[in-house]
């Protein structure tokens, strides 16, 4: 390095070391003092035996292998599974088909997005529990209409195959921002791409598949990444509509750590849970950013 | 171990009274009401403040809308009278216990707050109370020993904290229905077959299932202290089952309500999962059900919802197994307040509870809503006001009068070791409901798998503390 | 063909309006049961609309509890989101443009770092990180709610990231050509084309800091300092919920969040900002 020519402080602060760094700096500080202390910690604990409030003592694996052998665990991440895979396909063509939808231009279209924004507004609040409840529940519009079917006794939210409907039904609703991250990517689309297709005579369903989806890709990859995250670590409208009731039929992971953590006491197993789910969770990024070299396109590819 | 507290109770009082001979005339001896027999009497028109200003002290709790407005009433009372400073927050009852895990592991808990019934959990963040009530600085001169020992460890004797007041689980019923039903309404003696008998009657006449809020850990839990006399599931102190293993309590009970589930006669699942926690969304508020299980403290809540819809309400216990047999009704405390073990104003911490159990001023405002207050001058002065005692807080005072007249009532554990919050999700979530669903062949058998996993449960808690 | 083009455009809209109410029938129950009184909001075959109109839900509830009312808590709302929205914004701009154009030592690694961040569930950091504000002595304050969103929010930075890969980089090239610097390169075209998804997080981090619930609730340790949302989930207890009042305060809570959508979405309609992207 030394033998190297003298950096003048122009070169130094122009370096792409240095400009890299600068930029990466908030995150680099961030992660450094406040996510790397609190997932060093987590993980220290994942072989402890902790409570909050006491000393942790260090058990080795024991964690781990009870949670092999705790079926509540196992049945938490396949009804997580099992909502990941409804849920997030569901949520994402949703979300790109209205978003396409209102792409069209209308002098209504800033209110019709406005409208089908809103209920991404409303977010975890009691008002979403309640309707919900109303709309699914024993008396209410759809069981009514299940009922005149001639099906009898048939219920969702004491109902062990169906209680996680509603779930993925009011998720898949709020699709509000990843409507609008598709938006934004719609809008970056080069409009000569669709000119020149338009000219050559592609038609609609062409032009979707050979400009839109390759065009959207990066964007495509990111809100699929982000909603598998969020969808496995999802907690709050199962905590506020079915408690992970009935029969531990929605007690997806999140809500099972939480429970075994603050409810129980049982913090290190909790970590431990943690970290299995990283682990699960960090094979299936590592594959989805695998694969996505074969179809993602970016403009700018290196 | 409760006559030792009151003993050195005594002696701190006479020890004081010694000290002081200008209030030792007024102080005599028996507990009777006017007397003021002790030197930190709140409502004594003489008592002297003392003088706090500049002092800070903090104060948490968790409740409804309506009890953070009272609560904050009551400190700004105290504010006032003594010029402190009080720091204070609140929460809603399931995310309390987030922040006060993350204060806990943060060493920096409010020097007052709110605990409630498990307290076994959280025990190394209590200070034991029995030096304070011993030198007089909470009185407790109004407080029976019975009320006192509530929130007391029975194990070792250490007083937790002052309860807030008592409350019991218990069933509330529409006795409109029961009538247009034909049927008697529950009396204080009912047994689980005029339950079952009841909800057939009423699901036959009106077609609407005759209860849909229906607690089943409390019930089986009641229903061991019933199955026998001396029996309960968990022990007084605690500190084990109380019972040798029989499951025949438990495979009885929810055989029954899984029977009656399945005809009909009590809301299903899907109804109560609908219905939640939240007891003014029950059926019973708008005429559709006939009965709910409840805690005696949320029956203002139920019954002004249900006075929106014309519908009066009252209470009776849970049924009997036998006639005449055991009760399993337990008058226990609803939730109380506790000092901070690490808290380094713990004196003045000791004053505000004495101000806030005993100050008949301050609970004219808390007016019983956290449940009735174990203070007898202040249940006294509430219920000579027909204001604050309306008809159904009435109600409430009797039914908890009752239940506590119940001879059993003193025999049936209150406790609810660490291990029990995983014990009772469990029972609820697989065995009673696995139950419904097919997963056993019969009761005894969800029984008795029950109890072997809770008995692995409890073994998991047991190596946890040891270590 | 003309009347065949109105048909669409008449079915195009029928549909999207039909399917939006579709949509948003639970806010509309919402804000219905606003004006009704308990009994009407709970039951079993309640009406549609109130009965009786209770329009005190609204005062009832801005009164709040004790001596803080709903201002104080909009107030503290509007400080903690707007101060954690620009926070995420120049932040997670500046690692985005970091991670996804220039090339240095460590980028992969502090990419994967990013990317494991998000894949830990939140609840067993809650209380560690509780534990380093509590030794920092900043809770109690807004900081642990504005301070993180300043050094950057993975979530946004991968999502400019994505739309830094879509700009083709001739445009970097060319600008080097006529002299930028990297720093330049990022003010002066990088920054600017962003536009939507600069946007974009505006919209989503703002509505997403309002609605928080977990951060107020453990670092926000006096009512003086409680937001919106906090003292709206304060309605709700088992003892007893003020369903009138809160959602008369979540109907208001609602305003800010939609003024800011309206007010934005205008740059993310086609037409109105200038000029797209040309490849």
């Amino acid at each position: 390095m030394t033998e190297k020519k003298k950096m003048t402080f122009h070169d130094f602060i122009h370096n792409d070391n240095t400009v890299g760094y600068v930029f990466a700096a908030p995150f680099i500080i961030g992660f450094c003092f406040l996510t790397l202390i609190p997932m060093a910690l987590s993980l220290y604990y994942a072989f402890c035996n902790y409570k909050i409030g006491q000393e942790a003592k260090w058990v080795g694996l024991e964690n781990f292998i009870n949670l092999f052998k705790d079926a509540d665990f196992g049945n938490s991440i396949m009804v997580t599974v099992q909502y990941v895979l409804w849920g997030v396909p569901l949520k994402l063509i949703f979300a790109l088909l209205i978003a396409m939808l209102l792409t069209k231009p209308t002098k209504l279209q800033g209110l019709y997005r406005a409208i089908y924004y809103i209920p991404s507004l409303i977010g975890g609040s009691v008002a979403v529990a309640l309707v919900w409840k109303q709309l699914f529940g024993s008396r209410g519009p759809i069981v009514t209409m299940i009922k005149s079917l001639g099906v009898n006794g048939f219920n969702f939210f004491g109902s062990k195959t169906w209680a996680f409907v509603p779930l993925i039904l009011c998720n898949a609703w709020q699709f509000g921002s990843s409507m609008l991250i598709f938006a934004s990517g719609l809008k970056q689309i080069p409009k000569d791409y669709y000119e020149a297709a338009e000219i050559d005579g592609a038609g609609a369903f062409k032009r979707f598949f050979k400009i839109t989806l390759p065009c959207l890709s990066p964007i495509i990859l990111f809100n699929l990444l982000m909603q598998l995250i969020s969808g496995f670590m999802t907690f709050t409208q199962a905590q506020i509509i079915t408690q992970g009731g009935p029969n531990h039929a929605t007690e997806y992971v999140s809500l099972f750590i939480f429970t075994e953590g603050f409810t129980y006491g049982h913090m290190g197993y909790a970590c431990a849970a943690s970290w299995v789910i990283l682990l699960i969770m960090a094979t299936i990024t590592g594959v989805i950013f695998k694969t996505s070299k074969t179809w993602v396109f970016y403009e700018a590819d290196e | 171990m409760k006559k030792r507290i009151f003993g050195l109770g005594m002696a701190a009082i006479m020890a004081t009274t010694m000290m002081m001979p200008v209030m030792a005339e007024e102080a005599t001896t028996e507990a009777d009401v006017e007397v003021v027999e002790s030197w930190n009497n709140v409502n004594d028109p003489d008592y002297e403040w003392p003088d706090y200003s500049g002092e800070t002290l903090s104060f948490m709790w968790w409740g409804s809308d309506t009890r953070h407005q009272k609560t904050i009433e009551v400190i700004e009372l105290y504010e006032e009278k003594t010029g402190i400073d009080i720091e204070y927050e609140y929460a809603d009852g399931t995310s309390y216990w987030t922040i006060f895990q993350a204060k806990m592991a943060g060493d920096e808990l409010p020097d007052v707050f709110q605990m409630g019934n498990n307290w076994a959990t959280y025990y190394d963040t209590i200070t034991p109370l029995n030096d304070y009530i011993a030198d007089g600085t909470i009185d407790t001169s109004a407080i029976s020993d019975t009320m006192l020992s509530v929130t007391m460890n029975q194990a070792n004797g250490d007083i937790t904290g002052i309860s807030n007041g008592t409350n019991a689980r218990c069933f509330a019923y529409n006795p409109a229905i029961f009538e247009e039903c034909g049927l008697e309404c529950p009396d204080e003696n009912w047994t689980w077959e005029e339950f079952a008998t009841a909800c057939r009657t009423i699901y036959e006449q009106t077609g609407n299932p005759a209860i849909t809020t229906i607690e089943y850990n409390s019930l089986v839990f009641s229903a061991f202290t019933q199955w026998e006399e001396g029996m309960n599931f968990y022990n007084m102190e605690g500190t084990d089952f109380g019972f040798d293993g029989n499951m025949e309590p438990m495979a009885y009970l929810i055989d029954m309500l899984t029977t009656l589930m399945k005809e009909g006669a009590i809301g299903d699942y899907g109804i109560q999962n609908e219905i939640g926690a939240n007891v003014e969304a029950d059926w019973i508020a708008y005429g559709d059900a006939a009965m709910i299980m409840l805690s005696s403290n949320q029956f203002q809540a139920l019954s002004n919802a249900a006075a929106e819809n014309d519908i009066e309400l009252e209470l009776c216990p849970i049924p009997r197994m036998y006639e005449d047999g055991q009760s399993g009704m337990c008058v226990r405390s609803s939730q109380q307040v506790s000092i901070y073990s690490k808290s380094e104003k713990k004196d003045i911490a000791a004053n505000f509870v004495n101000f806030w159990v005993n100050s008949v001023e301050a609970n004219k405002i808390l007016n019983c809503e956290r449940g009735v207050s174990i203070n007898s001058d202040v249940l006294a002065a509430l219920q000579e006001d027909s204001e604050l005692t309306d008809a159904t807080t009435a109600k409430v005072y009797a039914a908890i009068d009752l239940f506590g007249s119940f001879e059993d009532a003193k025999n049936t554990s209150p406790a609810e070791p660490t291990a029990n919050e995983e014990i009772s999700d469990v029972m609820k979530k697989t065995y009673i409901q696995g139950l419904y669903e097919g997963n056993f062949e019969s009761a005894q058998e969800a029984a008795d798998a029950f109890w072997a996993e809770a008995q692995e449960i409890w073994a998991k808690f047991e190596e946890e503390a040891a270590e | 063909m003309k009347t065949k083009r109105r048909i669409k455009t008449i079915c195009y809209h029928a549909f999207v309006i039909g399917f939006g109410l579709l949509m948003i029938y639970p806010v509309i129950w919402m804000i219905i049961s606003s004006f009704k009184m308990k009994s009407e909001i709970l039951g079993n075959d309640v009406p549609f609309l109130p009965t009786k109109w209770v329009f005190e839900n609204y005062p009832n509830g801005w009164k709040g509890v004790g001596e803080y009312n709903f201002g104080d808590y909009f107030k503290n709302s509007a400080i903690v989101s707007v101060l954690a929205t620009i926070g995420t914004v120049i932040s997670s701009a500046m690692v985005s443009y970091a991670l996804a154009r220039v090339k240095f030592i460590g980028r992969k690694f502090w990419f994967t770092c990013m990317i494991m961040t998000m894949l830990l569930p939140g609840q067993v950091l809650m209380i560690p990180q509780y534990i380093i504000w509590n030794n920092l002595d900043l809770t109690g304050t807004f900081v642990p709610l504005i301070l993180p969103k300043f050094l950057g929010v993975p979530f946004f930075i991968y999502m400019m990231m994505q739309f830094i890969k879509g700009l083709p980089k001739e445009l970097d090239e060319a600008a080097q050509i006529d002299g930028c610097s990297k720093y330049q390169i990022f003010t002066r075209i990088i920054l600017p084309l962003l536009g939507p998804s600069i946007i974009t997080t505006i919209v989503i981090q703002f509505y997403w800091t309002w609605d928080d619930y977990m951060g107020p609730l453990l670092y926000l340790t006096k009512p003086a300092l409680y937001t919106v949302s906090y003292a709206i989930k304060n309605f709700a207890d088992v003892q007893g919920t003020n369903f009138g009042p809160m959602f008369a305060m979540s109907t208001l809570s609602l305003i800010p969040v939609f003024t800011l959508f309206l007010f934005f979405n205008r740059y993310l309609m086609d037409g109105v900002t200038a000029g797209s992207v040309k490849g």
